[in-house]
């Protein structure tokens, strides 16, 4: 049994991956390269695979957490070079983690969101200097109307092409805020419909606000 | 990508069906490519993306380098929905490109009730879905696949259609593509070359059909030169055909998530209601060692961990046990399982069970399709009660405690009956797991489907008459009344959908416009339950002024010309209406294998005249 944690990215088409069909995707990658991942016994085994973190499908991001056991003794030479070249396109390891760090310690992740609603950058800026934004949230019991500002750790609003660039960090685990709340936020205060946005995965932070790995 | 289509797939159920970046895709530069070809299949992506002959035929076209074939599915209505509100054309999935701007639109034909689909992504793809409106080479819609047996009821949108296995004339037809392309020839040049020179290829427009003061359907009249009869193509030496050792894998879960092994091509069963029985004729297998390799290949290339041995029965086979001895120490090694789709009863014994017990346990199915011995014996399903119920008795007796039975209701001359026998036969399996049964911690499962018989072109049953829908109703409603077994799961097919597939099989061309029709009511993804709009196709049928019993009901008789017989595969006129008549008088017809050859005349097919029985 070998364990690794790996860093990769997700972008390209390859965003539009779900959490568990990457999990397949990363198998099948293990498979081509003649390594086998463990499993837990029991009736129904499941392969000790792991991504910290589920990214929403769509989101790309270049701070994806991967670990698992390998039915293996040592890791094959070349090994991330030969990981990269059997997975899709948009599937991109980039190093090992040497590190088995809870991920309960996980606490925030920064986004960068990319969003063409027509909205003033000092509007959206003002909007999260306020102390409450209420805004109907899924929670583990259904939705209800939340407040999220206590859950954006950061924020920053700048113009950028045709749209605005939002750096934001918001909380993760245990109490976490999706980034398309902020923008949901944004479409219900200042009375915008949709536009196109995209979301990108910046850095995962610990719960003291350290970079996590 | 465009902002527009991120958009779109951000609101859609599944998008990464329609984004491709699969590990296998082919990409190319498109500075040396002098033909782009659009590989479309009428169906969603899960379902398109399982299919064998899509996996074949993208590889086929992209081993020539002036090729670059790429691929493109039906989009689901939610993807449809937004594609049309952003005015966003159908594209393919490996460059992301309009398929309008390819050369070649392929579809694969499957199944009848996906035409409505293959008029749909031509109207997405903003190209004219009537080939008469298309006038340039370019946009050349072709199509091939078993609903070729009669290319009918798709002849006024489909350009050309390639019979037969796909390999080689998917090839040569590409080559003149490229000539035709390059000197600037007119449409009509290119397909009346086509049509002269390669075997297998029918252009419709060259063909005229006539109807008499009834208003049926009475020969076609073809333009000089044209061959008056397209004979199918078929590929002699598997062993040396062209199978891919890289598919693409997706990446989102499909229907059939595994390594697809054909291990032969057609059946010596002679089924009497079977198409493909008949159609894929004559018989030709591969040798294990070959599949062994290709196995290999793909087990490497893929990361699956499943191999299907696939074929239209693969327990026939005869190199099953040298391929299966092969695989096994290969597969377990790597944890590789291997399934067989479907079984023969009485090719279940006591040496297959222990070598499926090596593999992973995967269901049991088994097909008596009828009843009754009476019954088996009229359609030619040579299994008897006994092969099931042994079949049966020594799966039980290995820890299987599932099973699923396929049976067919409405077959020519069915009684009460022979339905009363789809019941006795469930209850005698069920019994048999109690007596028999080694894992008794779980309870049985019988799953017994019995679907509506269907009249299929190229089949001894081309001629039968369907069920009326009351009929078909009052069956289904007696057979769920003595279908209250414990134990045992009954289903069963809608009768609608059932008659509306007869239509769209036994149709002539008058139909292209009641599939014009329907579609433009709003008509698609007819296979799907959820989207089957019976108002629009019964209102189509009323435009057209036809009817599906018109197409389904009746019995033509032997001497009345058939919307597709100029479309030969291979079995013989002759073997087809002897096959009928033996049926009347319930006599069973032996496998090509233990009674000896049944002059069927697919063998003129192969060199030398003999098939791989």
């Amino acid at each position: 049994m070998y364990k690794v944690r790996a860093l990769f990215q997700k972008g390209g088409t390859a965003k539009y991956i779900s959490h568990l069909d990457l999990m397949q995707v990363f198998r099948r990658a293990f498979s081509r390269m003649g390594l086998r991942l463990c499993y837990s016994g029991g009736f129904h085994p499941h392969m000790q695979m792991n991504i910290l973190l589920p990214l929403s499908t769509g989101f790309s991001s270049q701070c994806e957490i991967l670990e698992l056991e390998l039915d293996a003794t040592h890791l094959p030479d070349n090994f991330l070079y030969q990981l990269n070249r059997a997975l899709p396109e948009g599937i991109t390891v980039t190093s090992l983690i040497d590190s088995d760090r809870a991920p309960k310690f996980i606490g925030a992740a920064e986004y960068e969101i990319y969003t063409e609603l027509p909205a003033a950058v000092d509007a959206v800026t003002e909007l999260f200097s306020r102390e409450e934004l209420i805004v109907n949230k899924r929670t583990k019991r259904g939705h209800s109307d939340t407040n999220i500002i206590p859950l954006v750790k950061a924020f920053r609003a700048e113009q950028q092409d045709e749209g605005m660039l939002l750096t934001v960090t918001v909380s993760q685990g245990n109490e976490s805020l999706n980034p398309e709340y902020i923008i949901a936020a944004i479409e219900k205060y200042l009375e915008l419909s949709p536009a196109y946005t995209t979301y990108h995965r910046k850095e995962v932070f610990d719960t003291e606000g350290k970079v996590f790995r | 990508m465009r902002k527009d289509l991120e958009t779109a797939l951000q609101r859609v159920q599944k998008p990464a069906r329609y984004v491709g970046g699969e590990y296998g895709q082919i990409k190319k530069d498109l500075s040396r490519i002098e033909v782009r070809a659009a590989f479309c299949f009428p169906d969603v992506y899960e379902i398109g993306m399982s299919n064998l002959g899509m996996k074949i035929l993208y590889g086929v076209y992209n081993t020539l380098d002036y090729v670059w074939c790429e691929r493109c599915f039906a989009p689901w209505p939610d993807m449809e929905a937004e594609l049309r509100d952003r005015k966003i054309p159908l594209y393919a999935l490996e460059s992301g490109d309009p398929v309008k701007e390819f050369d070649v639109i392929a579809f694969s034909l499957s199944y009848e009730l996906s035409y409505t689909n293959l008029l749909n992504m031509l109207d997405l793809s903003g190209v004219p879905v009537y080939a008469r409106d298309r006038k340039e080479l370019k946009n050349l819609v072709i199509a091939g696949g078993c609903c070729a047996a009669n290319p009918e009821p798709l002849a006024d949108f489909v350009d050309v259609f390639l019979l037969g296995d796909g390999e080689e004339v998917s090839v040569e037809f590409l080559a003149l593509y490229r000539e035709a392309k390059a000197q600037g020839w007119s449409k009509d040049a290119f397909l009346r070359k086509a049509a002269k020179e390669i075997r297998g290829v029918y252009v419709p427009t060259f063909y005229t059909p006539q109807y008499d003061e009834n208003g049926d359907f009475s020969g076609l009249t073809v333009e000089d030169g044209i061959p008056a009869t397209v004979e199918k193509r078929v590929v002699l030496d598997l062993d040396n055909m062209y199978f891919p050792d890289s598919i693409v894998v997706p990446s989102t879960q499909v229907v059939h998530d595994r390594v697809m092994l054909e291990v032969m091509r057609g059946c010596m069963r002679g089924c009497r209601f079977c198409q493909a029985g008949h159609a894929y004729r004559p018989i030709r297998e591969k040798s294990p060692e070959t599949l062994f390799r290709q196995a290999k290949a793909l087990v490497e290339m893929t990361g699956y961990e499943e191999i299907s041995l696939t074929s239209l029965s693969t327990t026939d086979y005869r190199g099953l046990d040298e391929l299966l001895k092969l695989l096994e120490p290969y597969c377990s090694a790597r944890h590789v399982d291997v399934a067989l789709p479907s079984q023969r009863a009485d090719a279940f014994n006591e040496e297959l069970v222990q070598q499926l017990e090596k593999m992973r346990r995967t269901g049991l199915t088994f097909a008596p399709e009828a009843g009754t011995q009476r019954l088996r014996n009229v359609i030619n399903k040579n299994i008897r009660e006994e092969d099931i119920y042994n079949a049966c008795r020594i799966a039980f007796e290995h820890g299987w405690n599932s099973v699923k039975l396929y049976f067919m209701m409405g077959l020519p001359t069915e009684t009460d009956e022979d339905l009363d026998g789809i019941a006795r036969i469930s209850r005698t399996v069920v019994d048999l797991w109690r007596k028999h049964s080694t894992n008794k911690k779980r309870p049985v499962r019988v799953s017994t489907s019995v679907a509506v018989f269907v009249p299929k072109p190229c089949s001894p049953f081309q001629w039968e008459a369907m069920d009326s829908a009351e009929e078909i109703a009052r069956k289904q409603e007696y057979l769920k009344s003595i279908m209250k077994i414990k134990n045992v799961d009954f289903s069963w097919h809608d009768s609608y959908t059932s008659i509306l597939e007869a239509a769209l099989a036994r149709g002539d061309r008058r139909l292209c416009d009641v599939v014009y029709a329907a579609w433009k009511h709003g008509c698609k993804f007819d296979s799907w339950d959820e989207y089957l709009n019976r108002e629009g196709w019964d209102q189509a049928f009323l435009d057209c002024g036809l009817t599906r019993e018109y197409y389904a009901q009746r019995a033509p008789e032997f001497s009345a010309v058939l919307p597709w017989d100029h479309i030969f595969h291979g079995v013989s006129r002759e073997y087809m209406e002897r096959e009928a008549r033996l049926a009347k008088e319930e006599i069973a017809t032996p496998d090509c294998r233990s009674g000896g050859c049944n002059a069927c005349g697919a063998a003129c097919l192969m060199e030398g005249g003999f098939c791989h029985v």
